[in-house]
């Protein structure tokens, strides 16, 4: 009796290998997030449920596609192996096949880049739109679409916490300004603090620990020690510390400014004794802020005070890297042709460095989102009129109540802040596990 | 090991005296001082009076030197908001409520951590693995305020398991504690996974196997031990995170801990009250990395209790 083994000449692929799996994830995630935003809306527009509807059907008709066409035809057996150059992978190509594979990074990746699009469109378009048309942002009629989703300043005085309708698409605040615009902008400076900071962390933290690793020794034991301490710091109290010293400055420094107006007004209409007064009772204290405040802006100190904070993790690993690329050929050939240290770090071994600091980077942004949304959370970071992330759901977080809920005003930004956390450690994770395979499993 | 405690005791000394000298930079170079606005419209005797009963009239060098003086004798000077209270008794007040706070997250991290750290790495690969880090993931993301908020609305509005807000009760330190400790609980299951996956491919684990130990006493007994030096490490930079985490904790649930007159102190300008909580809190995060230091050298018998490193 003998069995008949049929070789198999087909195959069927798993969901993430067909190549349309990706859209149809990241379509079918955002048709949630939009189901969700519009069923909370009060007076939602007829035409809203057909779409929704068209687009979940397209998804659907999309996944079934997909499924019926996961089978495919194994590929020929080639005629003979040697006749075949393999064609060589570079580490890099290898890591990106990998991250291509890690859905949950690519979708992140995806769905932060339309995130991260629409809140620096609309920052773009809030100081754009006036300048192209010529107008006043206040001379928007107020159902045109810029002063409805775009302008995150226009008070409306009327429409004072209002729930989510078909004009206000995230409601409005205490103020009635519109909560999508004010969303939005949020956003922006939530990642610009995010990414600046990250390259001020980077760039300490890089140059910090490779120049330990690298010289070794006694300068390594200290500055290593010095970051040890660092580590055990309740620094963000410093932060603290530091931001109330940049508010009360920028305080002072904006007053200052007023009565600088005022004089230069008073001058301009003749009247200059008035201007001398005003002038005189300005202490040099004040100018010192005024000017202070002019090259370093509170929202600038932000950045820098949360970056020179979170460099001591990418210290460390750099430092790690240095100590084991160090004594590779390249580095003692580079020492044999007579290269100095500050040439050797930077071109040497830094650019070696890449793959951690790159994982790493990608780490520290939602790290330093988190940590300004922690200052503006209690007040300390960005101030009004300006918003963040976080000031708008500590604004939030005051209108949850049991009595009168406005829970919009914290659903979306903290919806939002959410979103792009895990989008941002989703990439972290997944280029880890793309770039150091070894540390996956 | 003497000299081992005695180069740490000293550069404990050293960062705290650091710590407070730059917060007492800090906080005179901002702008306004703590009666602005009591003595708006006083005339300029009164002010001046004022400014004396508490030396603000001296050179800065010297206000430094009086106000370390009384910091080295325990004193932590009089609060210039709270009239006739002394730093010392609004510390005495509020820090044990801080101190439970943080410990009760402490503890809550640790052992949720180390649990769920533990069972994904003896799960590893299936969807109980990735299910715990999946939860790890939205743990270590998500801001403790908004985890709060959640708590806050399902625990306490929808199923009116715990009390709203206050300090009352037990019941009251469980919520808080419970928000305040879920970043570092995933953070830790995270470093208890890796760890432990690690030493489970060991070769004195598989000795332990072939011994015929059980299950159970391998991972308690042998690996758990060395899983757990990568954790020990990370409780300091932890303590100092939920000592600052609990800043806005204390704001949501409104706790009169520590981290609260902290930061009205911060923008009220009462300079002592804002010195001596930092004064407070970094001597306790010292202490606690120097117990974290001693606890490594027990429990990993290859670090050598060096002075300096």
């Amino acid at each position: 009796m003998s069995i008949a083994v049929t070789k198999p000449t087909t195959r069927r692929r798993a969901w993430v290998e067909h190549p349309l799996s990706l859209p149809i994830n990241v379509s079918m995630v955002l048709w949630i997030l939009s189901f969700i935003a519009v069923s909370l809306l009060a007076n939602a527009p007829w035409a809203v449920t057909p779409v929704m509807f068209v687009w979940l059907l397209a998804n659907s008709a999309a996944i079934v596609y997909v499924g019926m066409h996961l089978t495919v035809p194994l590929d020929a057996p080639r005629k003979s192996e040697s006749e075949v150059v393999a064609e060589g992978t570079s580490l890099f190509r290898d890591a990106m096949y990998r991250l291509r594979r890690n859905q949950m990074a690519t979708g992140s990746m995806v769905i932060l880049l339309l995130l991260m699009l629409a809140c620096f469109s609309q920052f773009a378009l809030f100081h754009l739109i006036p300048v192209i048309k010529g107008k006043d942002r206040a001379a928007f009629a107020s159902d045109s679409f810029y002063a409805l989703h775009l302008d995150h300043t226009r008070t409306n005085e009327g429409e004072t916490y209002e729930p989510p309708t078909a004009q206000h698409w995230f409601g409005t605040d205490s103020l009635g300004r519109d909560l999508f615009a004010r969303t939005l902008f949020g956003g922006s400076v939530s990642f610009l603090v995010g990414i600046v900071g990250t390259v001020v962390s980077v760039s300490v933290g890089v140059s910090w620990g490779a120049v330990a690793g690298y010289f070794g020794g006694r300068v390594d034991e200290w500055m290593m020690r010095i970051v040890d301490i660092l580590y055990g710091l309740p620094f963000l109290f410093l932060v603290i510390l530091i931001m109330t010293l940049v508010n009360g400055l920028g305080n002072v420094a904006s007053s200052t400014d007023q009565k600088f107006a005022e004089a230069a007004a008073a001058e301009k209409a003749g009247d200059t004794d008035k201007a001398n007064a005003i002038l005189s009772e300005i202490t040099p204290d004040q100018r010192t802020a005024s000017i202070v405040t002019k090259f370093m802006p509170p929202i600038v100190v932000v950045f820098v005070a949360i970056g020179l904070v979170s460099w001591l993790t990418m210290a460390r690993i750099t430092r790690g890297q240095v100590l084991s690329l160090k004594e590779r050929e390249f580095v003692v050939a580079a020492r044999a042709i007579g290269a100095r240290a500050p040439r050797i770090i930077f071109r040497h071994i830094v650019p070696n460095l890449m793959g951690p600091v790159i994982v790493y980077s990608t780490l520290t942004i939602p790290e330093i989102m988190l940590s300004e949304a922690f200052l503006s959370f209690v007040g300390l970071g960005i101030s009004e009129p300006n918003c963040s992330w976080g000031s708008l759901a500590s604004e939030g977080l005051a209108g949850v109540n049991i009595i009168k809920p406005y829970w919009w005003l914290m659903v979306y930004p903290a919806a939002a802040l959410s979103l792009s956390l895990f989008g941002l450690n989703f990439i972290g994770d997944g280029l880890r596990d793309a770039l150091d395979p070894r540390s996956a499993k | 090991m003497i000299r081992f405690v005695f180069g740490r005791l000293i550069s404990v000394i050293l960062t705290i005296w650091f710590v407070a000298t730059l917060s007492f930079f800090l906080i005179r170079l901002a702008p306004g001082n703590p009666f602005a606005n009591e003595l708006r419209g006083a005339t300029p005797e009164v002010t001046e009076a004022k400014k004396r009963e508490y030396h603000l009239d001296l050179p800065l060098r010297e206000q430094y030197w009086i106000w370390l003086r009384g910091v080295v004798t325990g004193d932590l000077g009089p609060s210039m908001k709270y009239r006739g209270k002394t730093v010392n008794e609004i510390i005495r007040q509020t820090f044990p409520t801080s101190i439970a706070l943080g410990s009760v997250a402490m503890v809550f991290a640790v052992v949720l951590g180390m649990m769920t750290g533990v069972i994904a790495a003896l799960k590893k690969n299936t969807p109980i693995d990735y299910g715990l880090m999946a939860v790890a993931v939205f743990g270590i993301s998500l801001p403790s305020f908004i985890l709060a908020t959640l708590g806050i609305v399902v625990l306490v509005f929808w199923a009116r398991l715990f009390p709203l807000a206050g300090w009352e009760t037990y019941s009251n330190v469980l919520l808080p504690g419970l928000a305040l400790s879920l970043p570092f609980a995933a953070k830790i299951s995270r470093l208890t996974r890796v760890g432990m996956i690690e030493i489970l491919g060991e070769d004195f684990i598989r000795t332990a196997h072939a011994k015929g130990l059980s299950e159970r006493q391998i991972v308690i007994k042998h690996a758990l031990r060395g899983a757990m030096l990568p954790v020990v490490s990370y409780l300091g930079p932890a303590f100092a995170l939920i000592l600052t985490g609990s800043l806005v904790i204390e704001k949501i649930f409104f706790i009169p801990g520590l981290g609260t007159i902290f930061v009205q102190a911060a923008t009220n300008r009462d300079y002592n009250v804002v010195l001596g909580t930092v004064v407070v809190f970094s001597s306790l995060l010292c202490f606690f990395n120097f117990v974290v230091d001693l606890s490594y050298t027990f429990l990993d018998p290859r670090v050598k209790p060096v002075s300096g490193r």
